[in-house]
Formats: structure tokens, sequence, C-alpha cells
């Protein structure tokens, strides 16, 4: 279970930094992204989750949406 | 979107964008009007067909239509309208032009009818200057030889596998050669093409700077698609064992390419001080200070993510 759990962490990290359309659903519905990409949402997992995106939420207040919205289309 | 900032457009600049933009999109849907529904709608994936002028005149967008002006300012201390006008319509078709052909090298899916407007647009880039230049000018060499960098650039860099920082730079960077078309005709109007030398040295290095940007904010969307720029070849080098090029980018990936970045604004400050043109150094200290929040919100970001692998180091069995 613990060897499970450690892979769980580093994969969802994986997933956030990788994945923009993930961090959307992980915001909108924590449980079903987890799920969504298999993994089963401990409360130790949504915790650290729930940590993130409110220090994410924080940082984007901060830098304010021009600099968090840049519409990397623009080429 | 962000507000347009008056000091870096000035009013003259984007009236004359707003008129010559809507103009190049209107004369398109006369000329091929059987063509221009399928063309506007893949033109909407990209931009509000509305108000197309905002695409060009986005804080962050490649400074097209305004180096010219800025050019023309510097060499005569005021700008002719009318043919500023005529490289902006111009401009318009290159850039739809070179977007399109994009869309279909990079697998984006685009509608079969559309893609006959890559006639149009090109035609609609190069006949503005048959305005201005006759056959022998000098011009034409020049711009013969910005298309064929531009196309032997793409062709190249769409085929490497494995790019390192010389690729990058002599390379990938000089895919938006054809760019410079218009700055070539402003040198060459004004019989000074002994500037040209300086600003194309300046162009270039904003072109490695805008271009490295463009990679660092789509490096995700580019990894889905198996793209193959030098950042994400550069994470594949240096990610640890077990590691992703994701993981790398949080590790050291968002800070190696802040740092990158800021080298490359720097050689193109350095190039543009020569220029005599303060509009375009306000714009570069404005696109600097931006792109230097980009990275530090990226960077915390990933830090704040990084909970993730303390909660994977408590919870690891050691």
């Amino acid at each position: 279970v613990e060897v499970l759990i450690v892979s769980e962490y580093r994969k969802l990290y994986n997933e956030v930094l990788g994945n923009p359309e993930f961090r959307v659903k992980l915001d909108r519905d924590p449980k079903e992204a987890l799920e969504s990409i298999g993994i089963r949402p401990t409360p130790e997992i949504l915790e650290g989750v729930d940590n993130a995106l409110k220090a994410l939420k924080e940082l984007q207040a901060d830098f304010g949406p021009e600099t968090t919205e840049t519409e990397s289309c623009v080429s | 979107m962000r507000k347009l900032d008056p000091e870096i457009w000035e009013p003259q600049l984007v009236t004359a964008s707003q008129r010559a933009v809507r103009r190049a999109v209107a004369q398109f849907q006369n000329r091929v009007p059987l063509l221009a529904d399928s063309a506007l709608s893949w033109l909407a994936t990209h931009c509000d067909v509305d108000q197309p002028e905002d695409y060009f005149l986005h804080p962050q967008a490649l400074p097209l239509l305004s180096l010219p002006w800025w050019l023309e300012r510097s060499l005569r201390g005021a700008v002719d309208e009318e043919f500023q006008a005529g490289l902006i319509e111009s401009s318009v078709n290159l850039y739809y032009f070179a977007r399109m052909l994009d869309d279909l090298m990079d697998g984006h899916a685009t509608e079969r009818a559309a893609l006959p407007a890559l006639y149009p647009f090109l035609l609609g880039f190069q006949s503005a200057y048959f305005r201005y230049f006759a056959p022998s000018d000098d011009f034409w060499g020049h711009f013969q030889r910005q298309m064929d960098l531009t196309a032997e650039s793409a062709s190249v860099d769409s085929a490497l596998q494995e790019l390192n920082e010389d690729d990058f730079l002599n390379m990938a960077a000089r895919k938006t050669a054809a760019a410079f078309v218009p700055v070539v005709a402003v040198c060459c109007r004004y019989g000074r093409q002994d500037v040209l030398a300086s600003w194309e040295n300046y162009f270039l290095a904003f072109a490695r700077w805008h271009q490295f940007r463009n990679d660092l904010l789509g490096w995700s969307g580019d990894a889905e698609r198996k793209g193959r720029t030098w950042l994400l070849c550069e994470g594949e080098r240096h990610k640890g064992a077990g590691e992703s090029v994701a993981m790398w980018m949080g590790r050291e990936g968002f800070a190696w390419a802040g740092a990158k970045l800021k080298a490359l604004m720097e050689d193109a400050v350095a190039k543009a001080s020569t220029l005599g043109s303060p509009e375009l150094m306000l714009y570069l200290a404005m696109r600097e200070e931006h792109c230097t929040r980009e990275v530090a919100f990226m960077r915390k970001s990933a830090a704040a993510w990084a909970g993730l692998l303390e909660l994977d180091t408590q919870a690891s069995p050691r």
C-alpha cells in the first residue's frame, strides 16, 4: 500500500504540471479528477490537493490575470 | 486580455492598424467569397473575427505591425500612414498564411475547405509590395532571401528530433524571418539599406527570445503532441531517473528557461539600443517585465504543487 501511495503523489504531481486541462478538472471536482487518472482520493491526497489549490489561487490573485492567463497562441 | 498600453501603442498606430487589418479581411472576403466562410471559420479559432486587429495589437504578440512603424519614425521623424497601411495589409496576409501553415505542420485539425486560402493569403502578402518596388529594385532580393530563410528554417526545424542550443539559435528561431520583410521595405523605400543589417541583427535576437518564450508557455501542449523543441529536448536530456519531463520542468526546467530567456532578452535589448527607437526600447522593457512575472508565476506554481512530493517523502518507507 505504501508503494502505491508513493507513486500516486508523483503521478499526480506529473499530471498537474503537464496537463492544464487536468488542473481545471482538479479544481472543479478533485475526487472525480483523481479517479479519472486512477488515483484513489484518500483524505491525505485530498488535503494535499486542497493546500496546493489554495496556494495557487493566492498566487493568481498576486500576479493578476494578465500574467496567469497569457495566451500562448499569440505567436 | 490585457488592455493595450497606450504608452506602447501610440493612438495613430492603433487607428491605422484597425483600419488596415479590417480592410485586409474585407478584401479577402470580396476576392474569394466562396472560400471566405471556411477560411473565416478557421480564423475564428485563433481570434475574434469582428475585431481582427486585437490579435496583432496584443501586447504579447510579435510586433509585426509596429516594428516597421517605429523604424520609419526613427529614420524620418514621421510616418507615411498610407505606406504603413499597405505594409499592415500585407503583413496580415503573411500572418494568416504562416498561421495556417503552422497549424497544418503541427497537426491541428483544419477544415479542408479552408486550406486553399493559402493562395490568396500569400498573394495578398506579396502583391502589396508591387505598388512600391519595381521588379529591378533591391527590395526583391531581400524579399527572396527572407522567404527562403523562413522556408528552410521551418522545414529543418520540423524534421529535427534532437534540438540543442545551436539548432535553436540558428534554425528554430529563424522561422519568423519573413516577418522582417516589411522592415526591409521601409529601408528600401527611403534608401536606408545602411541600417538594414543592424535592424536584422536586432530582429533575429528578438525572434529568438519570442520563440523561446512561446516554447516555454506551450511546453505541455508541445509535449502532448510529441512536438520537439529545444526546451523539451533539454528536459529529456536532464531529467532524473524515474522522472518525467514535467517533473524536470518543476524541479529545474522553469528556472533554466527563465535564465535563458533573460539572456536572450539582454541580447535583444543590447542590439535594439543602437537603433535610435525609444518606442522599441519601451516596448522591450514592457515585454521583459511581463515575461519575468510569467516565469516567476510558473516557478511559484510548480513549488505549490511540489508540496505533493513532500507528502510522497513522508509516506515513503525510508
